[in-house]
């Protein structure tokens, strides 16, 4: 049976952050990026300089969305060392809750008024199917492989990673290229703050005093492939394990005892064959909301007890939706390579209701496993769980 | 108790088991139970045409079950209702946009009907649709059978301009088409033939 491999990663981030190594800094010194009314985000200037970095062929891209995924994309292929063949052949799998919302948000809801302009509506309806930026970019690369675009809320590219790992397991692709992207729209922070979700000031999960999340930009790319090809390269790591449930408990908050939570960390391990005892870092989704840093905790304590670190690298790039479980998956697979735990900044006074170990700071330790945890709206929980060898 | 690795098939091949197509003509908000009193369209034509289909196999347990909505525009009337209203009023209704997320259809039918296996929104176009099969026979590999709905409900001034840059969906629109695949065991349990399939669309 086949393992994947994650041979490239890449990464493009709010304020500024072009490279997986400006971000990973920006958690080893325990800085957040900028943060303005809640949202941690990139200026319109910024757009131009990341259109600078990438090839002509993709100098068209009229979403955000498009620039910061091509620059991750770019990033992590040429890091893996795949060719054009190779990624013609590999299957793609994307993920986002909003994709190109900057092209659609202000112009679609004209359609209500009486001074209805009909070839604009038109023509931003063409934006609107989430799976846009997939063909897009499917169509920029020649990929000839499977294509999905997957948009199952906050859990999204955590649950691309887990099916192109299955795609890879069951030898449907050889390679397979995972990425996401989610920007700020107006959609998202009005939605959130009306939800009362959103803090003003940098979040803090796990914290008894915690107000809630901060919403970020980015995209992460991950080059997936069978381990069993050559290359040349040391991977940063292997996907071991997966765990997929569903709550059918409430529209937007977690199951309150984190049964979901908790199955999917179970199923991730059981389908590695692997026990909690061999975990040595959780990566938790802790987004420093009331309901979901509470409910994690308790599925995490259930599983793994109370020794293992857990981390929430949110405060330091925000929540970026869907986005967040392929940006962690990279930040995490990068801190196994260093043996670094990855802190949790701001945490202040635990939550004494929260009764697992959190990482405060960037710590030297082993990391043979590591879990990459992610819940998201609908009750959507997913574990992804890495490895540093292809076997323990 | 889980399914250890060394137990999944890699071998599986997707069986058809049952297929149902609802049109939004069919169904009226007005007169559904209570529980569908926030429901948009999409949510009621996915839990009522899935909830039919898995009356064909009662003998699988919901945990077993992985579910899939597909859909080119997710909740976009909830979406731009809940945009119009903030644009017009400068207030955000929090209803409409918990409704208008992509996923919240899955999430309302996953809650309806007590699914708790594996879960996925997929948004399709026309490079996606062809790989819905291989993600069938992949989810057979973490789940003993695997749900799948396509819905798309938009509101009728918009259905031209729609159809105009997606022709394809013109059999489609504003309906919900349910299927259900199993896996051999599974299949072999519900003792019935398997139903012809070709493809999706």
């Amino acid at each position: 049976m086949s393992i994947a491999k994650v041979s490239g990663l890449g990464i493009v981030a709010a304020g500024g952050i072009r490279t997986k190594e400006a971000l990973f800094q920006k958690c080893l010194r325990s800085e957040s990026l900028p943060l303005t009314s809640g949202l941690f985000k990139n200026t319109s200037s910024e757009d131009d300089a990341l259109k600078n970095l990438l090839p002509l062929a993709f100098q068209d891209l009229q979403s955000r969305c498009g620039l910061f995924s091509a620059v991750a994309m770019n990033a992590a292929i040429s890091e893996a060392g795949w060719s054009a063949k190779d990624v013609s052949d590999s299957g793609f799998i994307f993920a986002s809750t909003t994709s190109q919302v900057d092209l659609w948000e202000k112009t679609l809801p004209l359609y209500q008024t009486s001074d209805i302009d009909a070839g604009l509506i038109k023509k931003t309806a063409l934006h609107q199917s989430l799976a846009t930026p997939a063909n897009l970019l499917t169509n920029k690369l020649n990929i000839t492989g499977p294509v999905l675009h997957i948009a199952s809320s906050c859990s999204a590219s955590s649950q691309a990673i887990a099916i192109a790992a299955e795609w890879i397991r069951t030898k449907r692709v050889k390679r397979c290229l995972v990425g996401s992207a989610e920007i700020h729209s107006q959609l998202t922070e009005v939605g959130f703050t009306s939800l009362r979700l959103l803090s003003q000031t940098i979040a803090t999960p796990f914290d008894k005093n915690r107000k809630g999340i901060n919403l970020g930009e980015a995209s992460a790319f991950l080059c997936l492939e069978d381990a069993d090809l050559q290359n040349s390269l040391s991977p940063w790591g292997y996907v071991r394990g997966k765990g997929l449930t569903t709550d059918a408990f409430h529209p937007t908050a977690p199951h309150p005892e984190g049964f979901g939570s908790e199955r999917a960390l179970r199923k991730a391990l059981a389908t590695a064959n692997l026990s909690s005892k061999d975990v040595d870092w959780i990566y938790a989704h802790g987004t420093g909301s009331v309901a979901n840093d509470l409910s994690e905790a308790l599925a995490i304590a259930n599983v793994f007890g109370r020794e293992k670190l857990v981390t929430s690298t949110k405060p330091i790039h925000g929540h970026t939706l869907a986005t967040s479980g392929a940006l962690e998956s990279v930040l995490g697979l990068m801190a196994m390579k260093k043996n670094i735990v990855l802190p949790t900044i701001g945490l202040v006074t635990q939550d004494e209701k929260i009764t697992v170990a959190v990482a405060k700071q960037a710590l030297e330790k082993e990391i043979n496993i590591f879990v990459k945890n992610s819940l998201g709206f609908g009750g959507i929980n997913v574990a992804v769980l890495f490895s540093k060898q292809r076997s323990t | 108790m889980e399914t250890p690795a060394t137990n999944l098939n890699s071998k599986l091949k997707a069986k058809l088991i049952a297929k149902y197509k609802l049109d939004s003509k069919e169904i009226n908000l007005e007169i559904l139970p209570v529980a569908y009193r926030k429901a948009t369209m999409n949510m009621a034509l996915t839990t009522l045409a899935c909830e039919k289909l898995l009356t064909a196999a009662a003998e699988i347990l919901k945990e077993d079950i992985a579910f899939v909505v597909g859909t080119h525009f997710g909740e976009v009337d909830s979406t731009l209702d809940f945009l119009s209203t903030f644009y017009q009023t400068n207030v955000a209704r929090p209803t409409l946009f918990q409704n208008s997320l992509h996923n919240s259809t899955l999430g309302f039918s996953a809650i309806q009907i007590g699914l708790t296996g594996p879960a996925l929104t997929i948004s399709l176009s026309t490079e996606t649709q062809g790989s819905l099969g291989l993600l069938v026979d992949s989810l057979l590999g973490l789940s003993s059978a695997v749900l799948i709905c396509f819905v798309d409900f938009i509101p009728e001034k918009l259905a031209e301009h729609y159809l105009e840059n997606f022709p394809f969906l013109k059999h489609t629109l504003n309906s919900a088409t349910a299927y259900l695949f199993a896996c051999d065991d599974v299949f072999e349990k519900l003792n019935q033939p398997a139903l012809p399939f070709q493809k999706f669309f």
